[in-house]
């Protein structure tokens, strides 16, 4: 259970850009403020920036980052960390924050578009993960469309708890594409930061 | 160096997958048409700005959405989609769009696979075309279409029933027509109805009979347009030999009452006086009737004229057996009227021995009265004569001082024994008058005598004579018994005579004022008379001074 309200911020952003895992696309951060500007509107957005300024963090400037451009990965987890503490939000939030990482992510977008077939959709997801961060990679164990189950593992990727909350949501909401499901349940049966080897996220579907 | 090439080709990869994620950016946006992108699971993926400002739905709302979501008949998108499946293709499909504000607006959908190069497909795009504006325009088309058709729907049921009503109207006017028809075509008298074109329009069956008309060419039968609908007119359409006696007109000089007589043997044509009045001769087959015109009013429109034919023929030859009877008679009494007359005549003269006193005056009494009844069988015959067509005239040019000289002459002592005021009122000259002297003077002496006689002693007789224009007038005015009102239009009859004078038994024989009209017709004149029973009367005729 994340509990991100009792956390001390600046101590946090501290450990995350000691602790950076590696680099990651610039239209990953460019999505998250844009999906706050969305949801609590620019006001919205200045609590965040102001929150990370306070604990000495400041924002680089959004619009000058690159959709492709190479950022350190603990800029993107560090405002999703701010954002969550600001507005309360708990892990609903964050999963509902990944499921529209697919409808505004513009390299999720660009894949997306791919995505045939589940089977097909998870080959192309794996290949391109690299093409999107820097570190990690996806092994789909397990692909029964007639069981309508995936297992997906996640390996090389300590980012954050919140990440996985959050990768959870995306992965969810492709398989929802892929499927054409509206009814998917998704579970991170195994996880990096309660010790496991792998981080691993099992889907099912009706 | 390999790497620094790779490094090269990727940063050069890179720069164009930008350009080409740029140029798909402005597509979207630029494009004005809503175009979204579903996977083959039907699960939408992407959208443009069109969509989005279509449907008010942002990539939140949508993005993972099934497509059937955006459409409000499940049913139908999914036959869509099969066909798309199907044939590769779906256009303008008329569908329902339920936009994020939740009412539904009406779309065209269009959609088209998209295939990879192994021809699988990949997806799908949709396009919708927002047709709510034409839509509304069709529905309000539709509606004026079905408001219009409803008023016509109106119009025509009213003027169906304006037609029933038109119907039901004619059959009315059909069946009051076949009425007038019967009732004209069972009328046992002629009739004959000329419409204002001067065209026969409608003969009852006697007209067909005694006219020998016949239906054919019945609107060829025009009557002359410059008539005065006489039946004179009528001689041109009727193959008859027959003659026309006008015996009434109206203001318009237009006849109201005609005598026909129609010859059962053509008669030759006849050298007739300028002034004559047509005198109906008949003989025996000669059909006599009296004609009545009479306007044809359908409500306040006249339509024509109708004449009405009454069969005087029985009447006339019984008063032509009259006629004879009473020449015959006064024929065989004048001759011994005379030799009585001569008789007393000489007796009284003394031709047989001479005679007291008392035989004188009973004599004179027998002469008297011998005379009148000469001069009633005299006035007889020349009725007689009148109605036969034998009261000979002899017309000349003569100055009616000469007539008026005459008439004082041989009433200055009558007038004189009776010690009335007689005025004559004339201009200086009188003209000459184209006329029958005697005849003239005979009227006068009627006219004058029958003042006298109706004036009482002391009363007052003005004689006026006037020239009018072209006519020459005579009135005779007395203060007499006069002539009850309702009696003065039988003046002019044969053996008319007014109540008041036969109360008052004086002589006459009620032919004098016959013999007067008769003889003025004669000269193309007329006869008027004025009087108020018991203050006077002035009688008077006109004849025409050229």
């Amino acid at each position: 259970m994340l509990n991100l309200q009792s956390i001390d911020l600046k101590k946090e952003i501290q450990e995350l850009q000691k602790n950076d895992p590696g680099k990651e696309r610039g239209t990953d951060i460019k999505f998250l403020v844009k999906y706050i500007r969305l949801k609590k509107g620019e006001q919205g957005f200045q609590k965040v920036k102001a929150k990370l300024e306070k604990c000495g963090y400041k924002l680089p400037d959004i619009t000058k980052i690159d959709d492709m451009e190479w950022i350190p990965s603990s800029l993107p987890t560090i405002f999703m960390v701010a954002s969550a503490k600001v507005f309360h939000w708990e892990e609903k939030e964050i999963i509902e924050w990944g499921k529209n990482a697919a409808a505004f992510h513009a390299v999720m977008r660009f894949f997306i578009k791919y995505f045939v077939s589940l089977r097909q959709t998870l080959k192309k997801m794996s290949q391109n993960w690299r093409k999107n961060y820097s570190f990690g990679d996806i092994e789909i164990t397990e692909c029964d469309n007639k069981k309508k189950k995936i297992v997906a593992r996640l390996k090389n990727f300590k980012k954050h708890p919140i990440t996985c909350l959050y990768l959870q949501g995306t992965f969810s909401k492709i398989v929802e594409i892929s499927t054409g499901s509206q009814d998917v349940k998704a579970e991170e049966t195994k996880c990096m930061f309660r010790g496991d080897p792998y981080h691993e996220f099992v889907f099912n579907w009706e | 160096m390999k790497n620094k090439k790779n490094d090269f080709l990727l940063e050069k990869i890179t720069e164009d997958v930008r350009e080409l994620e740029s140029y798909i950016k402005e597509l979207s946006i630029f494009l004005p048409l809503p175009v979204c992108l579903v996977t083959p699971a039907n699960s939408i993926i992407d959208i443009n700005n069109a969509f989005k400002r279509l449907s008010g739905y942002d990539e939140i709302d949508i993005i993972g959405q099934q497509v059937d979501f955006l459409f409000k008949d499940k049913e139908k998108i999914k036959n869509f989609l099969i066909e798309l499946f199907q044939r590769g293709t779906v256009k303008n499909k008329e569908i329902e769009f339920i936009v994020k504000r939740g009412n539904t607006i009406i779309v065209n959908f269009s959609a088209a696979l998209r295939k990879d190069t192994n021809k699988n497909i990949v997806g799908y795009f949709l396009a919708l075309a927002d047709i709510t504006d034409l839509k509304k325009l069709q529905n309000s088309l539709e509606d004026k279409v079905k408001e219009r058709t409803e008023e016509l729907e109106k119009v025509q049921k009213v003027l169906v029933d304006t037609l029933d009503e038109v119907k039901a109207a004619k059959r009315k006017i059909e069946k009051e027509r076949n009425k007038t028809a019967a009732i004209i075509s069972n009328f046992s008298d002629p009739v004959i109805v000329v419409d204002n074109e001067w065209q026969i329009m409608l003969f009852n069956p006697a007209a067909k009979k005694i006219f020998h008309l016949s239906d054919k060419n019945l609107a060829q039968r025009i009557i002359s347009k410059d008539n005065r609908f006489s039946f004179n007119d009528f001689k041109k359409v009727i193959n008859i030999d027959f003659e026309v006696k006008e015996l009434e007109t109206d203001e318009d000089n237009k006849p109201i009452i005609e005598e026909v007589v129609l010859y059962s043997k053509s008669k030759p044509a006849k050298d007739i006086s300028p002034f004559s009045v047509t005198t109906s001769k008949y003989e025996e087959g000669d059909l006599v009737y009296k004609v009545i015109t009479v306007p044809v009013y359908d409500k306040d429109i006249c339509f024509g004229h109708m004449k009405i034919f009454y069969d005087l023929t029985r009447e006339k030859m019984i008063d032509k057996l009259k006629s004879e009877f009473i020449s015959i008679a006064a024929h065989q009494l004048r001759t011994p009227l005379s030799a009585i007359k001569w008789s007393i005549k000489m007796t009284l003269d003394g031709d047989v021995g001479k005679l007291n006193k008392e035989q004188k005056n009973i004599l004179l009494k027998g002469y008297a009265s011998n005379e009148r009844v000469i001069n009633l069988i005299n006035d007889m015959l020349s009725v007689s004569r009148i109605e036969e067509g034998r009261f000979g005239y002899s017309f000349a040019k003569d100055n009616f001082e000469d007539v008026l000289d005459v008439i004082l002459k041989n009433f200055d002592s009558q007038i004189k024994s009776k010690n009335i005021k007689f005025i004559v009122q004339k201009p200086k000259k009188l003209p000459t008058i184209y006329m029958d002297k005697e005849r003239i003077i005979l009227v006068m002496q009627i006219l004058l005598e029958n003042a006298v006689k109706y004036t009482p002693e002391f009363g007052k007789i003005v004689l006026n004579i006037n020239i009018n224009k072209k006519l020459l007038e005579v009135k005779m005015k007395d203060n007499g018994i006069g002539i009850p009102q309702q009696e003065q239009t039988k003046l002019f009859s044969k053996f008319f005579r007014g109540t008041n004078v036969v109360r008052m038994q004086a002589e006459g024989s009620g032919l004098g004022l016959f013999i007067v009209k008769n003889v003025i017709d004669k000269h193309s004149g007329k006869t008027f008379v004025a009087s108020e029973e018991g203050k006077g009367t002035e009688i008077g005729f006109t004849l025409p001074i050229n």
